[in-house]
C-alpha cells in the first residue's frame, strides 16, 4: 500500500489509529501491538501477498537467532550465530536483489550460461534486512536483549518505516513501544504528525511526481537530448529524488508522531550542504548511521591512521552505492560519492565556516563550496538515474556536445498537468505558436519553486518552529486536498490500430 | 504553544479539509462529466470524447432506444444519421478493437437500462478471433466506473484531471464550442485520409506464410459467435443490424502474407450462416465493395476509413443495400475470395514501390 493512496488515507490509517488508541484506552496493551503488527502486515502484503511470506520468513529466522543467543555462553557460539545471521540476511538480500546482476556479470566474464531468475524484488527488503541485521549484531555483543515475539514483529513491521525507511534501530524503537505514556492520544503529536505527513505528501505528489514527467521522458531519450535539455533534466531529477525520498521520510515521521513514536530524522536540508561530506551528514542519515556503526567502525574507523580511515570511508560509500540497486550505475555513483568524500577528508580545500576536525590548507567561500557540492551531486545523479552505464555516459557526451536543438521544448511539453489546462487552452486559442514556450515557462517555474523550497526551512523545522495557527492550518489543508485529488488520473488510451 | 492550540489546529484541519473535499465531490457529482450518475445538466451538452470513461455511464443514464456498437471504425458515425434514417434515438457503445465480449458487455448494460429497438453492430473480422473474455481490466480501463461499487468512485470524485480538465472542457464545449452531440467519440477531425497515410503506415513483411487451414480459429470463432448470438436470442424484440466494415485492400494483402485469408473467409462464412438463422438479424457486408477498399484515398491506415465511408455505410443500412441474405451469402464469400486473390496478384502491384518492407521479418 502506498501512503499516497485513497485506501491508505481514508481507510487504513483511520482504522489503524482508532484500533491502536482504542485498544490502549482499554488497557489491552499486548493486543494493541498485535493489532498494529497485523495492520502493518496488511499494509505490506496489500500489493503482493507473496511479499508477506518473505518478510515473515525473515522475521522468524532473525527472531530464532535472537532466541538462540540466550543459550550462547561462549565467544565461539556467538560467532557462529552472528555469522549465520549475517549470511542469512545478506543471502536473502543477495538472492532477491542481486542474483540476476551477479550472474549476468559472471556470464559476461566467464562465458557461463547461468539463467536469470527475474525475481520480483520484495518491497523494502533492503530496509527491513538492515534493520534486523543491526539487531542481530547487537544481540551478539549483548547490547540488545531478547524481546517477546509480538514486540519484535511490531518493531520490524511498524508500517510508517517499513517500505522506505528510515532505517530504525531497536534501541530507539522498543522503549517507545513500551512507554505507556505513548499509548495515550496526544493532541500535540497528532497535530504535528498531520502537518509533517501532509508536507511530505505534498513534496511527493505535487512536486516529485510532476518533476518526474520531464525527467522520465528525458532519460528515455538520452540519445536525442541536447546540452540544455541534458542539464535541466538532471537538475529536475536532483529535485525530484530529494522531494520523493525526503517526502516519504516526512510522511513516515508524521505517521510515527500520530502514534506517538518518534522516528529518526533521515533528511536535514541536504542541498544546503557546502561540501559532499556535509551533504552525506544530511542525506539519508539513517543509512549513513548504519554503515558507520556496522561497517566503518568495525573496519577500524579513524583509529588506524589516515590512509586506512580514507579507505574505510570509501568502502562505506561503495557499499552504499550497491545497497541502492543492482546495477553498475549504482556502483559508479557510490564510487563517485566515496571519492568526493575522501577528497573532502584529505583536508586540502576546506569551506569557510565548516568546523572540520583537521584544518584545511586552503579555504573557499561557502557559496563556492555549495556550488561545487550541488553541481557534483547533480552530475553523479546521471549514474544514479540511468538504466545503464552507456546511457549515463551518453548524458555526459550530450553536455559536452554544446548543441542546442530545441529539445528542451519537447521535454517541457511533458508537463501537461491539469493545473495548467485552462491556461493552455487560452494560449491555444489566442497564440498557439507560444504554447511550447508556455510549457517551458511551467518547467522553469517548477524548478524555481523547488529551488526556493530547498533553501528554506525543512518540514521538520516548520513543524517544530512555526506556530500552529489558522494560516498554517489552511496551508496544510490545501496541500492535503490538492495532494489527494492528484492520486487519480484520467489516462489517454491511444490504440487506433485496433 | 499550549494544548488548545493543537486541538484548535486539529479541529480546523478537519473542518477545512472536509469542506474542500466535499466541494470537490459535490462539483464532480453535479457536473458528472463521465455521466456516472445522471444525464447532462440542463443547458449542458453530452460531450463524449473519452470512451473508456464515458461509455458505461452514458449507457446507464442517457435516454435512447438504439445502440451503435463497434470498434474505433464505428466512432466516426454521426448518431443523427441513424436517428433520422431509422426514426430512433441512438447512442454509441464503442470499444477499441471491438472484441465481441467487450461489445456485448456494453450491450448488456444498455439492455439493462433501456428497451432497444435497434442494435447497429459493427462486426470486425478480427472480433471473431478475439479473446472471449472482456479486456477492460487487462487494458487498464478505470474499473471503478464499470462496477456498481460507489466506494471506489472516490477515484472519480477526487480527481484533479476531472476537476481541472474534464469539467471545464464539458462546460466550454457546451456553452462556447460548437460540439455536435451526434459526433460522440469522433476522431476523424484530427486525421488525414489518403494513400500517403495508409502506405506510409503499412510495413509489409516480405515473406509469405503458409496458408492456415480454414478451421484454424474454430474454437475462438465458436465462442465469439455464442457470445453474440446469446444477446440476439435474449432480445427477440430488438432488431440487430450487423454489418462488416470495409477494410482496405492493404489489410487483405497483410492477411494473405500472414496466411490467414482462408481462415478469415471461413470465419465470415460461418458467422453469416449462424447470424442469418435469426429472424431479428439483418446482415450487411461492405467488405467486398471493390470501389471502397481498392481506393486507398479513403483510408488513414489499413483499416480506418474516412467518415464519408461511415456515412455511405449508414445510407446503405437505411436503403437496404449491401445486404447479405441466405440466398447470396455463399456467392458473396466467393466474390471476396476472388477479390482477395486479385488484390495480391494484381491490384496491389502499382503501390509496391511506395510500400515499406519489414526488414526485421524472419
Amino acid at each position: 500500500m502506498l501512503f499516497n493512496s485513497y485506501l491508505f488515507i481514508f481507510i487504513f490509517l483511520p482504522l489503524a489509529l482508532i484500533g491502536w488508541y482504542g485498544m490502549n484506552h482499554f488497557k489491552a496493551y499486548e493486543l494493541s501491538k498485535l493489532f498494529l503488527a497485523a495492520m502493518s502486515l496488511w499494509f505490506y502484503g496489500y500489493f503482493n501477498p507473496y511479499y508477506l511470506a518473505v518478510i515473515l520468513v525473515s522475521i522468524a529466522c532473525n527472531y530464532l537467532l535472537s532466541f538462540l543467543f540466550q543459550f550462547s555462553h561462549t565467544k565461539w557460539m556467538d560467532r557462529v550465530f552472528l555469522l549465520t545471521g549475517i549470511l542469512f540476511n545478506l543471502g536473502l538480500l543477495f538472492y532477491f536483489k542481486y542474483y540476476d546482476f551477479f550472474f549476468e556479470n559472471v556470464n559476461a566474464l566467464f562465458g557461463t550460461g547461468f539463467t536469470m531468475k527475474n525475481i520480483v524484488l520484495p518491497l523494502g527488503i533492503s530496509f527491513f534486512t538492515f534493520q534486523q541485521l543491526s539487531f542481530i549484531i547487537d544481540r551478539c555483543t549483548r547490547k540488545a536483549k531478547h524481546y517477546s515475539f509480538i514486540n519484535y514483529v511490531t518493531f520490524v513491521t511498524f508500517f510508517p518505516q517499513l517500505i522506505a525507511g528510515p532505517i530504525v534501530l531497536y534501541k530507539e524503537m522498543m522503549p517507545q513501544f513500551e512507554d505507556l505514556q505513548n499509548r495515550k492520544f496526544q493532541t500535540e503529536n497528532f497535530a504535528k504528525g498531520i502537518a509533517l505527513f501532509t508536507i511530505g505528501l505534498g513534496k511527493k505528489v505535487l512536486l516529485a511526481d510532476v518533476l518526474a514527467l520531464p525527467v522520465n521522458y528525458g532519460f528515455e531519450q538520452t540519445a536525442f537530448l541536447d546540452t540544455p535539455s541534458t542539464l535541466l533534466v538532471i537538475l529536475a531529477y536532483t529535485f525530484e529524488i530529494y522531494f520523493d525520498f525526503s517526502g516519504y521520510s516526512d510522511m513516515a515521521m508524521g505517521l510515527g508522531k500520530m502514534f506517538n513514536i518518534e522516528l529518526p530524522v533521515n533528511f536535514n536540508s541536504p542541498y544546503k550542504a557546502c561540501s559532499v561530506k556535509e551533504l552525506w551528514q544530511r542525506w539519508h542519515i539513517t543509512l549513513s548511521r548504519f554503515f558507520i556503526q556496522y561497517v566503518y567502525i568495525p573496519l577500524g574507523g579513524s583509529r588506524k591512521g589516515k590512509g586506512r580511515t580514507l579507505f574505510n570511508i570509501f568502502i562505506v560509500f561503495f557499499l552504499s552505492g550497491i545497497w541502492h540497486g543492482a546495477n553498475w550505475t549504482y556502483v559508479a555513483w557510490g564510487t563517485m560519492q566515496g571519492l568526493l568524500v575522501v577528497w573532502d577528508n584529505l583536508g586540502i580545500i576546506g569551506v569557510r565556516g565548516n568546523h572540520d576536525k583537521t584544518p584545511a590548507k586552503f579555504y573557499i567561500p561557502r557559496w563556492l563550496g555549495w556550488f561545487f557540492t550541488f553541481s557534483f551531486f547533480n552530475l553523479s545523479l546521471y549514474f544514479f538515474r540511468s538504466d545503464s552505464m552507456t546511457n549515463a555516459f551518453q548524458m555526459f557526451r550530450n553536455i559536452f556536445a554544446f548543441k542546442n536543438t530545441g529539445y528542451l521544448l519537447k521535454i517541457a511539453a511533458k508537463l501537461d498537468i491539469p493545473e495548467f489546462y485552462l491556461i493552455k487552452q487560452a494560449i491555444n486559442f489566442t497564440m498557439p505558436d507560444l504554447l511550447p514556450y508556455a510549457y517551458l515557462g511551467v518547467f522553469f517555474l517548477l524548478l524555481l519553486i523547488s529551488a526556493i523550497i530547498i533553501t528554506r526551512k525543512n518540514a521538520l523545522q516548520i513543524v517544530s518552529e512555526h506556530p500552529f495557527n489558522t494560516r498554517l492550518c489552511l496551508y496544510v489543508s490545501i496541500i492535503f486536498v490538492w495532494s489527494v485529488i492528484s492520486f487519480s488520473q484520467v489516462s489517454t488510451f491511444i490504440y487506433f490500430n485496433f | 504553544m499550549d494544548k488548545n492550540t493543537f486541538k484548535g489546529f486539529l479541529k480546523k484541519f478537519i473542518i477545512f479539509s472536509a469542506a474542500l473535499l466535499l466541494i470537490c465531490i459535490f462539483t464532480v457529482i453535479l457536473f458528472d462529466p463521465f455521466f456516472q450518475y445522471h444525464k447532462p445538466l440542463p443547458g449542458l451538452k453530452a460531450v463524449l470524447t473519452d470512451k473508456e470513461y464515458q461509455c458505461v455511464g452514458s449507457l446507464k443514464n442517457f435516454d435512447y432506444d438504439s445502440v451503435i456498437a463497434g470498434s474505433s471504425v464505428a466512432e466516426n458515425y454521426n448518431n443523427g444519421w441513424f436517428d433520422q434514417g431509422f426514426q430512433c434515438r441512438s447512442i454509441k457503445a464503442i470499444r477499441s478493437y471491438g472484441a465481441t465480449a467487450d461489445l456485448c458487455y456494453l450491450l448488456d448494460i444498455a439492455f439493462e437500462h433501456q428497451e432497444l429497438k435497434y442494435v447497429f453492430y459493427n462486426l470486425d473480422p478480427s472480433a471473431l478471433v478475439a479473446s472471449p473474455e472482456t479486456t477492460y481490466k487487462l487494458t487498464g480501463c478505470p474499473m471503478y466506473l464499470y462496477d456498481d461499487n460507489y466506494l471506489n468512485d472516490v477515484q472519480y470524485w477526487l480527481n484533479k484531471d476531472v476537476l481541472f480538465e474534464k469539467i471545464p472542457y464539458l462546460i466550454a464545449q457546451s456553452l462556447i464550442g460548437d460540439y455536435d452531440e451526434g459526433n460522440s467519440y469522433n476522431w476523424a477531425q484530427w486525421k488525414n485520409f489518403n494513400s500517403d497515410m495508409i502506405l506510409g503506415l503499412y510495413i509489409r513483411k516480405p515473406s509469405i506464410d503458409e496458408m492456415k487451414p480454414e478451421t484454424y480459429y474454430q474454437d475462438l470463432l465458436s465462442q465469439n459467435l455464442e457470445i453474440l448470438t446469446a444477446r440476439i436470442k435474449e432480445h427477440p424484440e430488438t432488431q440487430f443490424l450487423i454489418f462488416v466494415p470495409p477494410y482496405s485492400m492493404i489489410w487483405w494483402d497483410n492477411l494473405y502474407r500472414d496466411g490467414d485469408t482462408d481462415a478469415y473467409l471461413y470465419n465470415m462464412q460461418t458467422a453469416y450462416e449462424t447470424l442469418l438463422s435469426y429472424e431479428n438479424v439483418t446482415l450487411y457486408s461492405f467488405q467486398n465493395d471493390r470501389e471502397i477498399i481498392t481506393n486507398l484515398e479513403n483510408y488513414m491506415d489499413t483499416l480506418h476509413f474516412s467518415p464519408e465511408i461511415n456515412h455511405l455505410m449508414c445510407d446503405s443500412l437505411i436503403e437496404g443495400t449491401h445486404r447479405i441474405t441466405r440466398e447470396n451469402y455463399l456467392s458473396e464469400i466467393e466474390d471476396m475470395r476472388s477479390l482477395a486473390d486479385e488484390i495480391v496478384t494484381t491490384l496491389i502491384k502499382p503501390y509496391e514501390d511506395r510500400i515499406k518492407v519489414d526488414i526485421y521479418d524472419e
